[in-house]
C-alpha cells in the first residue's frame, strides 16, 4: 500500500525528469507541483493555527485556564463549551498536517528511492516504474548532474590545500531552514512562554538537523529540502503569514523608549543636578 | 563471501566457518562485491570506497590486512578482476581502478556513469560495461580508451568473452554480440523482460535470463533462440555451468537445472531470495540466499541438500 503510494510519485517525478531532461529541474518542479496540490491544505491549516491563537488573546479562554486551572476535567469541559460558542475546531490545524505528512515523506522517499545507487535500490526502482508509462531503458541511469552537483552524491567542494571542502548545499539549507523557521513563528506575547521557548528551541536545532542531512545524505535531496524550505517562505508569505520582524534582531528591532525606563539598577538616569543657589 | 561488515572463508566441503575478516567488524565498512582470489591474497572492495588486500591465513581464525586503496571514491559492487599482475576494480565513482598487487594506482578509466560490473579481460584489453549505456574496450597497458559501443541501455551485469566475441545483456531487453576487437555489434536480440545477468558459454550457445523470467538459450553465431523456458520468476542472478546443463536461479527462490537441449533436470525451492549467482565448488551448487532460513545453501549436482550455513551467534 504505502509502496504503492511512492511509487505513484515516483512515477511523477521520473515523468517529469523525461520531459525536463534533468534530475536536478525534476526535483524542483516535482516539489512545486507537490506544494500547489497540498497548498489548501496549508491554507487551511495556517487558518486553524490563527484561530487558536486568537483564542488564547480571548478574555473568556484566560479566565476559565485561571479559574479552573486545578481541575483539569472542568477546564476542559469549559474549553469545549467555549470552542463551541466561537465555533474553533483544536483539529482544524492538525489534520492538514496530518494529511501532509505522508505526502512529504512519500515525495521525500520518491527523490531517495529515484536516485537509486545500489543494485538493490536499483531493483527496488524498477518493480515500482510504471513500464507502460515510462522507458526505463532510456531513463536509467538518471542524468544527476545539476550545476555543480551530482545529485545522487553528497555536496562537498573541495579546496585546495584543506583537507574538508565546503558543503554549500548544507549551509544553504540551515540558512533557509533557520529563516523559514523564523519567519513563520508567531509573535510572543507572553514572556516567560514555555511554548515559545520550545519553539525558539526547534528554531536552533532543526536548522542544524537538516543541515547535518544534507551534509551527509545526496545532494538530491538537500536540494529537494531547499527548494522545499523557499516554497513554504513564498505560500506563508503569499498568505500574509509571515513575521518579518522575526529576521530583525531584537535589540535592533526594539524602539528606543522616548522617556529612559529604569530596568536595572545601573540603569537609572542620573538625577538632574539642581540649580545651585546662587 | 561478502556479507555486511565482514569477508567470510567458508570451507565447501562441509559448510563450516574457514576464517573471516576483520577480527573487529568495522560498522562502517559493508561489502556487497565478491571477493577475488589470487595467489595468497583476497581482494575485496567496500561500499565505503576501499578496496582491501587480505592474507589468506594459515592457522588462524581471522585474515588480517595486507593494504588498503583508499582514493577510490564509489562503491565496488561488481567486484575486482586480476589479470596480468592487475588488480581492476568497477566502480560507481565512474572509474576503473588498475593497481598493482602492493595496492599502488597504475591507472584509472573513467566512464560517464557508474561501473557495476566486473570487467572481463583478454589479456590485453578490458572490457568494462557501464550503467552509461556504453560497453568499454580499455588497454590494459594504460587504461587509454580503444573502442567503445553504444548498448542503448545501461548494463548492470558483466560480459562473456568466447573466441573473440563478447556477450552481454541490457536493462533495455536485449542480448547482443559485439566484436572483442573492433566493438562492432554481431548480432543483438530482443527479450522479454530487462536482462540483469550476464551470460554464460557451452558449446555455441549462451544461456540467459531476465527479469520476466523467461529463460534462453540461444545461438552465438546468430543469436537464435535454441530454447526458451519460464523460471517461474524474474531472473536476476547469472546462471551456473555444470557439465551436463546450466543451473539458473530465480528470485522467489527457485532453483532449475535445465540439461544443454533445454530439459529441466530437476527443481528445487529454497525459502529466501536468490539474487547471487550460484557457485560450482567441486561436485556441490552453493547458493547465497537474501532473506531466507540460511545464508547459504549448498546442494549436489542431482539438487539435493548437503549443508546450509548461517552466522555463528
Amino acid at each position: 500500500m504505502w509502496d504503492a503510494f511512492v511509487g505513484l510519485f515516483l512515477n511523477v517525478l521520473l515523468g517529469i525528469y523525461h520531459l525536463a531532461g534533468n534530475f536536478g529541474i525534476a526535483i524542483i518542479l516535482f516539489t512545486i507541483l507537490i506544494r500547489l496540490i497540498t497548498h489548501p491544505l496549508t491554507v487551511s491549516q495556517l487558518k486553524g493555527a490563527q484561530a487558536m491563537q486568537d483564542l488564547q488573546k480571548d478574555p473568556r479562554y484566560r479566565e476559565i485556564q485561571e479559574k479552573y486551572k486545578n481541575d483539569k476535567e472542568r477546564l476542559q469541559q469549559e474549553q469545549l463549551k467555549l470552542y463551541q460558542e466561537l465555533k474553533i475546531n483544536p483539529l482544524a490545524s492538525c489534520l492538514p498536517t496530518l494529511i501532509q505528512f505522508p505526502i512529504i515523506i512519500a515525495l521525500y522517499q520518491a527523490v531517495i528511492r529515484a536516485m537509486a545507487g545500489t543494485p538493490m535500490e536499483l531493483h527496488g526502482l524498477l518493480k515500482l516504474v510504471y513500464s507502460g508509462f515510462l522507458n526505463v531503458a532510456t531513463l536509467i541511469p538518471l542524468k544527476s548532474h545539476f550545476l555543480w552537483m551530482d545529485l545522487g552524491q553528497p555536496d562537498v567542494i573541495p579546496i585546495t590545500g584543506l583537507p574538508i571542502g565546503l558543503p554549500i548545499m548544507a549551509i544553504l539549507v540551515v540558512i533557509s531552514t533557520y529563516v523559514q523557521s523564523k519567519l513563520m513563528s508567531p509573535p510572543t506575547s507572553t514572556p516567560g512562554d514555555q511554548q515559545a521557548m520550545m519553539s525558539g528551541m526547534m528554531n536552533l536545532y532543526m536548522p542544524l538537523l537538516m543541515g547535518w542531512l544534507a551534509y551527509t545524505l545526496a545532494s538530491g535531496l538537500s536540494l529537494y529540502f531547499l527548494v522545499s524550505n523557499v516554497i513554504g517562505i513564498l505560500q506563508y508569505a503569499i498568505l500574509g503569514k509571515v513575521n518579518w520582524n522575526n529576521l530583525i534582531p531584537k535589540w535592533v528591532a526594539r524602539p528606543a523608549p522616548a522617556d529612559p525606563v529604569p530596568t536595572a539598577p545601573m540603569m537609572k538616569p542620573r538625577p538632574k543636578p539642581k540649580p545651585k543657589k546662587k | 563471501m561478502a556479507y555486511l561488515n565482514s569477508i567470510y572463508a567458508i570451507k565447501a566441503s562441509d559448510g563450516s566457518l574457514a576464517w573471516r575478516y576483520p577480527e573487529k567488524p568495522e560498522t562502517s565498512v559493508t561489502y556487497y562485491a565478491p571477493p577475488a582470489v589470487t595467489g595468497d591474497q583476497i581482494i575485496a572492495g567496500s561500499y565505503a570506497s576501499t578496496v582491501s588486500s587480505i592474507n589468506i591465513p594459515t592457522g588462524s581464525q581471522y585474515g588480517t590486512e595486507r593494504w588498503r586503496y583508499k582514493d577510490n571514491k564509489g562503491r565496488d559492487i561488481g567486484g575486482a578482476l586480476v589479470i596480468n599482475d592487475l588488480i581492476l576494480v568497477p566502480s560507481s565513482d565512474y572509474n576503473l581502478y588498475a593497481l598493482d598487487m602492493q595496492g599502488g594506482l597504475r591507472w584509472k578509466f573513467k566512464a560517464n556513469h557508474g561501473l557495476w560490473a566486473c570487467p572481463t579481460s583478454d589479456g590485453e584489453l578490458a572490457y568494462v560495461p557501464s550503467m552509461d549505456h556504453y560497453l568499454y574496450a580499455v588497454s590494459l597497458k594504460d587504461g587509454g580508451l580503444v573502442w567503445k559501443v553504444d548498448l542503448g541501455a545501461a548494463a548492470v551485469a558483466g560480459v562473456e568473452l568466447n573466441e573473440g566475441v563478447l556477450y552481454l545483456g541490457t536493462l533495455g531487453k536485449q542480448v547482443l554480440a559485439v566484436n572483442a576487437k573492433d566493438g562492432q555489434v554481431v548480432w543483438k536480440v530482443a527479450t522479454d523482460g530487462m536482462v540483469w545477468n550476464q551470460p554464460v558459454y557451452h558449446d555455441g550457445a549462451i544461456f540467459i535470463g531476465d527479469m520476466n523470467g523467461s529463460l534462453y538459450a540461444l545461438d552465438v553465431k546468430t543469436g537464435a533462440q535454441k530454447w526458451k523456458l519460464n523460471a517461474g520468476g524474474p531472473v536476476i542472478a547469472t546462471a551456473a555451468l555444470l557439465p551436463e546443463g546450466v543451473v539458473f536461479v530465480d528470485e522467489n527462490g527457485g532453483v532449475k537445472m535445465i540439461n544443454f537441449n533445454g530439459e529441466i533436470v530437476w527443481t528445487r525451492s529454497i525459502n529466501g531470495k536468490l539474487y547471487t549467482s550460484p557457485v560450482v565448488a567441486g561436485e556441490r551448487v552453493v547458493l547465497g540466499v537474501t532473506g531466507g532460513d540460511h545464508l547459504l545453501v549448498a546442494l549436489d549436482l542431482r539438487g539435493n541438500d548437503l549443508w546450509s550455513f548461517d552466522l555463528p551467534k
